[in-house]
């Protein structure tokens, strides 16, 4: 694709799927490349910087006889979310009226 | 522990994973790798058998993805610059360089490690070092040779000799093992099988390098088994033992020693090296007598053991146990126990989570806890 998904889009996408409830690393892998074109450990580097910075934090759950790492949201990371989505939208506002005027003419 | 601890078959998912954590270790801190790995470990196993060689192919190359992963964390890998242990060389260079001046002004201080700016005076000092690119190809123009062995099972023994032998033994009895040689480049690659054959059994291996090999770099890895280091002579050596135990005595490495394994212990005995990496996940480290100027010893419930002969008054170690203790004796100190226990707490970084950190010597039988 031509577009480049740089890592502010990428973070917000896996903050609104951790609104949705708390997850796993695969699980969340799975759930975004369903809709984007990202690799198997493009979320990894995201997810530490989201959890360095306090937009999420980690806990294991035992599973299966093994420990599974569950990723969860703070409050500024839904602060963060709320922010990004707003932002996202005036962007996609803005890039889409200057696509349509060019379709017009 | 126990050096035969794993009995399932390897998925090839842990080969991978192996060969990542191995090219990590050129450039990432112990911690962080272990970070890594557990990630991949976790996601292969909640993605399950089916989807394997999928996320393979996408994973790529283990060297490629362990670049990249070390580079988003801001390591530099490029050969033009210095890795982690080379800046670790040079940081060492120059603290014994400032050592006089240190001893005058700053008795009490602390070396400052961390200010990058100290980091970029250290390759200055140093450009010799900071060229060299251990592991690579740029490493091989101080190297005479090299030397591999890459078993799925089995011991390995390395030693060195008048001239080149490669044995090996099958449950007691003598078996063949393919191995290429070209120069003072040696292969011993034990996927062909024994005797041309896919076997299973007691294997050890026993590989003795002509002592006219100078400084060749050497790799030994073994996926289930115990691996013997006696007597050599290396420019790198790098031991993965995998699961099994770790056995080095009498070696004489010029740049970096490392030796990593999950479950076995490690047992390192009158090394030298301009730095040893010793990691054992659940095994203990056990180093004793001469040891290398830098070290980096990390075990996760293990124990770490360090008995030295006037290390104590050297710079630079980091040992981490985190759930274990760590001991230290010196059997040189004797009476100046508390300037061991000064120059100790300047110079060793060491760190038990849960458990102690003591130091003693054999002469006075003083002890002292962290």
């Amino acid at each position: 694709m031509a577009f480049a998904l740089g890592s502010p889009l990428l973070e917000v996408c896996v903050l609104a799927v951790l609104e949705r409830g708390d997850t796993y690393g695969y699980a969340l892998t799975q759930e975004v490349k369903g809709s984007l074109d990202i690799s198997e450990s493009t979320l990894y580097p995201v997810l530490r910087r989201l959890e360095r910075d306090g937009y999420l934090y980690v806990y294991d759950q035992p599973y299966q006889g093994r420990n599974r790492r569950y990723y969860a949201i703070t409050d500024v990371g839904r602060t963060c979310c709320r922010n990004r989505r707003e932002e996202w939208r005036s962007f996609r506002d803005g890039i889409e009226h200057i696509l349509r005027k060019g379709e017009v003419v | 522990m126990n050096g035969q601890a794993a009995s399932g078959q390897n998925t090839q998912w842990q080969f991978y994973l192996t060969r990542l954590d191995q090219q990590l270790a050129r450039w990432v801190s112990s911690r962080e790798r272990r970070d890594i790995i557990n990630w991949y470990t976790e996601y292969f196993e909640d993605a399950g058998p089916g989807r394997e060689q999928e996320i393979l192919r996408q994973l790529g190359d283990p060297e490629d993805l362990a670049r990249q992963l070390a580079e988003e964390r801001g390591y530099p890998t490029r050969p033009a610059g210095p890795t982690r242990k080379q800046v670790c060389i040079a940081a060492l260079l120059v603290v014994l360089l400032s050592l006089p001046i240190y001893a005058i002004f700053h008795q009490t201080m602390y070396p400052d490690y961390s200010s990058a700016g100290n980091y970029i005076d250290v390759v200055e000092v140093a450009p010799e070092r900071a060229e060299v690119d251990p592991g690579t190809a740029e490493a091989h123009q101080y190297t005479e040779g090299r030397v591999e062995v890459n078993i799925p099972f089995g011991d390995i023994v390395l030693d060195r000799g008048e001239t080149l032998n490669v044995s090996a033994t099958l449950n007691g009895q003598p078996a063949d093992i393919g191995y290429t040689i070209d120069g003072q480049y040696l292969n011993v690659d034990g996927y062909g099988g024994i005797n041309g054959e896919p076997a299973s059994g007691q294997l050890v291996i026993h590989v003795t390098i002509p002592s006219s090999w100078t400084t060749p770099d050497v790799f030994a890895i073994t996926y289930q088994g115990n691996i013997t280091v006696m007597d050599f002579a290396a420019y790198n050596l790098d031991v993965n033992a995998v699961t099994g135990d770790i056995r080095v005595q009498g070696i004489q490495v010029e740049n970096t020693l490392n030796l990593y394994t999950t479950t076995g212990d490690i047992h390192a005995a009158n090394c030298s090296a301009i730095l040893m990496d010793a990691s054992a996940d659940t095994g203990d480290i056990i180093v004793t007598g001469e040891t290398p100027e830098v070290m980096d010893l990390s075990t996760d419930v293990g124990d770490i053991y360090l008995e030295m002969i006037g290390g104590l008054n050297r710079v630079n170690y980091e040992v981490w146990a985190m759930t274990g203790s760590i001991y230290v004796d010196d059997v040189q100190l004797g009476d100046n126990l508390s300037q061991a226990v000064q120059d100790y707490q300047q110079s060793l970084e060491a760190s038990a989570d849960a458990g102690n950190v003591r130091i003693f010597t054999y002469d006075t039988g003083i002890e002292n806890t962290l």
